[in-house]
């Protein structure tokens, strides 16, 4: 027994030391790091100012400006997706033939890298180049938009493009979610006459309320660590309009090396997404004491 | 007389039965048409790509875009694949992704793989060591940027192979562990027992018998490390991008060059996404099978 113990530990320290040092001890570091305030010159030492870069932060335009506009990103990319998401996942769960070439077609989005896809929007987008603009002309005679240079049209744009990256993820999830839902409910309800739409709202709706739940987790997640859409598509502009947190984090840090206040901005991050990791866990262990 | 009512009757209930069978036409056709709505918003992007890649450059800067393709030309492909005086080939950064991708997906997938073995067997450290583990995966590389640019340049790791390597191997040990977790908990723990019986150590067992067993779970989770390497850009821009730059760390560059290069971007773009299409169908196989709540079934 215990040399069964022994070996599991063996087996499992190689992946601990590794998360500890590169998951703990960073997080312990930026800490330490975010009550100091550092040089733009890497050789002098930095200095301990306490609460200094928080005070700063909290009273800092722009931090809060990008906390705003990554609300804004959030509320109407989730409420998109989730939407979107779940009318494809109803179509994909009705359909019989040819769902796994479909989902296939689907994920390609998602599989994308994020730098890719702020390009491919940053160029469908372009006033004079790009294929939105032209679509618009010509099929609909409406004239040119200048939409990464003008507000509200930039925000616009990028939620459009995180919803084209993360809906179709979001819908593999809830079909994943809809094939849980016993088939013979489902029956039972149709022979008893009960119309499509209060079976939807008394049976399949409440049945899938976990899955919205740990979907809207990870996306939340995913909007929070925002960059490269916005980094490519309008660059933050028009002015900092688009500047959103992950894209003001990297400013703070490698445009203005102010690594401390950057820190503090991480630790700040750091605590928001431990809320909503700390939610998901806490759903996944309910579902797995009640399956 | 009496055929009479037959006959009405029949046509009663044949004109609700043809109505029905359009509402049943009908109910058929809302899906696809719903499903072809969204293909259409998921490819046009990469039809834009592809078409923008393969445009000649006089084409491409011309107002309104043509939204079918013209002339093709091999030029974007070109210019990007042999590089210009501006410009390196993109070669080389497809091949410094590629080492990296393959050699920290591979450590990532020996340590998780042992890991997700001995939590999912052995029930060490309780159900906090587990979700401590699967709770790593919240950790955003952008939160922890900061303070492993520090850590990096105290330890000289900056901008080299190693860094990027034992880097990125960390950060997809959780999704290892996450995704093999379900595997290890859904083989049957007999085969070990009847290995143990005959004279096997852990270690032989674990080898031998566990790990053919656990064979189609980690070609998955190669996948998923894979694409998630492949993918990322700020950490292999902010710890690294002069000496070793990753293929997405070059596409960024073309844009800031004097001119902005369009066709060559779109060009190189498409032969960097080519692993991703190819790997989506194998996603999509996993993905279905319900990864919402993680290999916690």
């Amino acid at each position: 027994m215990r040399g069964e113990k022994r070996f599991a530990w063996a087996m499992a320290a190689p992946s601990i030391i590794a998360l500890v040092a590169l998951g703990i001890v960073p997080l312990v570091w930026m800490l330490w790091t975010a009550f100091q305030a550092f040089s733009p010159n890497p050789t002098l030492p930095p200095q301990f100012v306490g609460l200094d870069n928080f005070d700063s932060l909290v009273s800092d335009p722009q931090f809060l400006g990008s906390l705003k506009i990554t609300a804004m990103v959030l509320v109407a990319a989730l409420f998109l997706q989730l939407v979107f998401g779940f009318a494809l996942a109803l179509a994909l769960y009705s359909i019989e033939t040819g769902r796994a070439l479909v989902v296939s077609l689907l994920l390609i989005p998602t599989a994308i890298a994020p730098i890719v896809a702020g390009i491919v929007w940053w160029m469908l987008f372009n006033a004079r180049f790009g294929a939105i603009n032209s679509i618009l002309l010509q099929w609909f005679g409406v004239d040119p938009i200048n939409w990464t240079i003008e507000m509200p049209t930039a925000l616009i744009a990028i939620v459009i493009a995180v919803v084209w990256q993360w809906t179709p993820f979001v819908a593999i999830i809830l079909l994943g979610g809809l094939t849980t839902i016993p088939r013979d409910v489902l029956d039972a309800a149709r022979i008893d006459g009960a119309p499509a739409r209060r079976v939807l709202r008394y049976i399949i709706l409440p049945m899938m309320r976990p899955f919205f739940l740990v979907v809207g987790l990870l996306m939340i997640i995913e909007i929070v660590r925002l960059y490269e859409l916005p980094f490519f598509i309008t660059q933050g502009g028009p002015g900092n309009e688009t500047v959103v947190a992950g894209v003001y984090l990297f400013k703070l840090a490698f445009s203005f090396f102010d690594l401390g206040r950057a820190s503090m901005m991480s630790v700040f991050l750091v605590i928001s997404l431990s809320v909503v990791a700390a939610l998901y866990m806490r759903l996944v262990a309910d579902r797995k004491a009640s399956v | 007389m009496t055929r009479n009512p037959q006959t009405a009757n029949a046509v009663t209930r044949a004109v609700p039965r043809s109505r029905r069978a359009l509402r049943n036409r009908i109910r058929k056709a809302v899906p696809w048409a719903v499903i072809s709505a969204f293909l259409i918003f998921a490819l046009f992007p990469v039809y834009w790509i592809i078409l923008i890649a393969f445009r000649p450059r006089d084409d491409i800067f011309q107002f309104p875009a043509a939204l079918m393709p013209s002339n093709l030309s091999l030029d974007n492909i070109r210019y990007v694949w042999f590089g210009t005086q501006t410009n390196d080939p993109v070669i080389g950064f497809l091949g410094t992704s590629l080492v990296i991708s393959v050699t920290a997906s591979v450590i990532a997938l020996a340590f998780g793989v042992c890991c997700a073995y001995a939590l999912g067997r052995f029930r060490i450290g309780g159900k906090f060591l587990s979700m401590w583990i699967l709770s790593q995966r919240f950790l955003p590389p952008i939160a922890l940027v900061v303070p492993l640019y520090l850590m990096f340049r105290q330890l000289g790791l900056l901008d080299t192979y190693t860094g990027l390597i034992i880097l990125y191997a960390t950060f997809t040990i959780p999704i290892v562990v996450w995704l093999m977790l379900g595997y290890v908990e859904s083989a049957p723990p007999e085969l070990e027992e009847a290995a143990y019986v005959d004279g096997a150590g852990y270690w032989t067992a674990f080898v031998r018998v566990a790990l053919p067993v656990l064979k189609p779970g980690l070609s998955v989770a190669a996948v998923f490390t894979f694409i998630f390497i492949w993918n990322e850009y700020v950490l292999a821009y902010q710890l690294a991008g002069d000496d070793v730059a990753t293929i997405t760390v070059y596409l960024p560059r073309l844009r800031s060059a004097i001119a902005e290069l369009y066709g060559e971007i779109a060009a190189a773009s498409l032969l960097s996404v080519l692993p991703a299409i190819l790997f989506a169908g194998v996603m999509q196989r996993f993905l279905v099978r319900g990864l919402a709540f993680g290999g916690l079934k």
